[in-house]
């Protein structure tokens, strides 16, 4: 018997415009989204919080903690979160911001099955995971896993925190045929829809949930037109497995949007701009369009000689008979030792005129 | 009356790399146009853009408008600027709507000198021969695989075509990107150039003059006998 499964069927080509569509529809109509979580997720007895900047999720999930009586935290990425507020605000960053939520798996400690060993977790008062995405009709966050240790943070602790950038959100939960199909090149090996805490017909999973909806300049990004398609990335990584260059330093530099203080990094300029990425991109994100956009950001311009010499290199393209006569300067002084870029012997303009055009 | 066509020859081709300019003047002009090359342009502005230095963009680009905006069709030899100007040149007057018009209609007739012969002059084979192993490289902002000068290619009489192995992959130029990471730039043009090696072709073709001068570069100092053709090169070559 052949059985074929009908997901492989499906043009990626197809499946990407319909993510991308989706996406541009979500981030469109955030605010409505936004409202339309709040109200699901309440409906399905958990609780939602907007927190403006990760120290507000940070100082929530404190008060929290003191409000309940809770000791020991442990996150989807690191377990030993409690009393450390640096390390829970790292762990917030990481799984709200950059790309820590399918790639969280990958960044885990070696020995890091010990620590989610049942008894260790089922001794946490809160477990706090990511989302891959937020689902808003169902009130739902869906995590997507090659592992189940944040399948497992989120059901044995007492009470679950997810955090999830604002721009998580998807519509329905049919959705999520689309996105996780393009979340990785295989299909994730753990996938968990949760909605809210445990019913009382039910076995186990957190008596509390809440959901974190994370700004972290997110609206700032939103609002200018040349950066917003960032907020459609879904944080598969395939940006960072084509780019040729150093892939985390330039994608990283676009993601350090996403963390404070909310400015790219110069490495946006490490970027031979050749495509790849905004090709990759199973949301269509033009990645390549954003490094260019950011380059013109006046806190990444080039300075020192560097700009000199546009300003110098300006001025002569604005003047042709200048241009001709530096190129015939090049010709006669070119150092014998410069290889590299040789002028070659006479310029196109003098063949061309010497062909009596 | 044979149609008119204005070569943009690019800064890179007219200094570095004339003869592949004139290649594909004769091209066209063997396609029936009739071919003219302005004296006033200079450059297309992709550098300052790219090095997000707006207002000398902006100058520069607006230079090429001003050269060209009479223009019927407008030609250019590398991919790298064909997309500056087809794409980009109207993003660069955000706040001048009279200019940005005109770029939007001048950049509807900048072509890439392979697309043009395919799409607007509608030849695929004008009797070039070339008897030689040649390897086709997909060059600058092009990483899907290129369609149209591997057909030109194929249509090319005695040569013999081989494929690069693996998938499509930036040579290292990317304009100043030296400047910010020249190890990085390197090593990418060192990667490629074992792909280009193990295909034991005689000749590497492209379609952008950058990627092609990075190219040389790396093979001449490795002492290598590949050669670099822009594609007009072969399709002169009879």
């Amino acid at each position: 018997m052949t059985t074929t499964s009908t997901l492989s069927t499906v043009d990626t080509s197809t499946l990407r415009e319909r993510a991308a569509a989706i996406k541009k529809q979500v981030l469109a109509n955030l605010d409505h989204y936004l409202v339309e979580t709040e109200k699901q997720v309440t409906a399905h007895g958990g609780h939602v919080v907007f927190a403006q900047t990760v120290d507000d999720a940070v100082d929530y999930i404190l008060l929290l903690a003191k409000e309940r009586g809770v000791e020991h935290f442990v996150g989807a990425r690191a377990t030993n979160l409690a009393n450390d507020k640096q390390a829970l605000r790292n762990e917030i960053e990481a799984l709200g911001s950059d790309l820590g939520s399918y790639l969280a798996g990958r960044a885990r400690q070696p020995d890091a099955s010990a620590s989610y060993q049942l008894e260790r977790l089922l001794a946490a008062g809160i477990g706090i995971t990511g989302a891959n995405f937020v689902v808003a009709d169902a009130g739902a966050i869906c995590l997507a896993e090659d592992d189940d240790f944040g399948r497992r943070a989120s059901a044995a602790p007492k009470i679950h925190v997810a955090v999830a950038g604002i721009e998580k959100i998807i519509p329905r939960t049919r959705d999520l045929a689309v996105f996780l199909r393009l979340l990785s090149a295989r299909f994730p090996g753990h996938v968990s829809l949760l909605s809210g805490p445990r019913r009382t017909d039910e076995l186990d999973g957190p008596e509390e949930f809440v959901l974190i909806l994370l700004d972290g300049g997110r609206s700032a990004i939103l609002a200018d037109a040349a950066k917003r398609e960032l907020l459609q990335c879904i944080r598969c990584g395939a940006c960072l497995a084509r780019c040729p260059v150093t892939p985390v330093g330039q994608m990283g530099a676009l993601t350090r949007l996403l963390t404070p203080p909310h400015t790219a990094s110069p490495l946006v300029h490490a970027s031979t701009l050749c495509g790849a990425c905004g090709e990759a991109c199973p949301v269509k994100i033009d990645l390549p369009r954003i490094l260019v956009a950011l380059r013109h950001d006046d806190r990444l311009a080039l300075g020192g000689w560097r700009a000199w010499l546009l300003r110098g290199w300006a001025f002569v393209m604005l003047r042709p008979r200048l241009y001709e006569f530096l190129g015939l300067m090049a010709r006669a002084f070119w150092p014998a030792a410069w290889k590299g870029a040789k002028p070659a012997a006479k310029s196109f303009r003098q063949l061309w005129r010497g062909k009596g055009r | 009356m044979a149609k008119r066509v204005s070569l943009f020859v690019t800064c890179m081709v007219d200094q570095l790399l004339p003869k592949a300019g004139l290649a594909m003047a004769e091209v066209l002009e063997r396609a029936g146009f009739d071919v003219e090359f302005r004296e006033a342009q200079t450059c297309c502005g992709l550098p300052a853009y790219q090095a997000g230095c707006s207002s000398q963009a902006r100058a520069v680009g607006s230079h090429f408008l001003n050269t060209f905006v009479d223009a019927d069709y407008v030609v250019v030899p590398s991919t790298g600027c064909a997309g500056m100007l087809s794409r980009d040149l109207p993003h660069l007057f955000p706040d001048d709507p009279s200019a940005r018009t005109a770029a939007q209609t001048l950049s509807t007739r900048v072509w890439e000198f392979s697309r043009f012969l395919l799409e607007v002059a509608k030849v695929d084979s004008l009797g070039a021969r070339f008897p030689h192993r040649v390897t086709y490289f997909d060059t600058c902002c092009s990483v899907p695989a290129q369609a149209g000068p591997r057909t030109l290619l194929q249509k090319v009489k005695d040569l013999d075509y081989v494929e690069l192995d693996g998938p499509p992959e930036c040579c290292g130029f990317g304009g100043l990107f030296r400047w910010h990471a020249p190890q990085e730039a390197d090593a990418m043009t060192q990667k490629q150039m074992s792909r280009i090696l193990a295909s034991k072709a005689s000749h590497v073709v492209g379609l952008d003059v950058g990627c092609l001068l990075q190219l040389r570069e790396a093979l001449e100092r490795g002492k290598h006998a590949v050669q670099t053709l822009h594609l007009a090169e072969v399709l002169a070559n009879q």
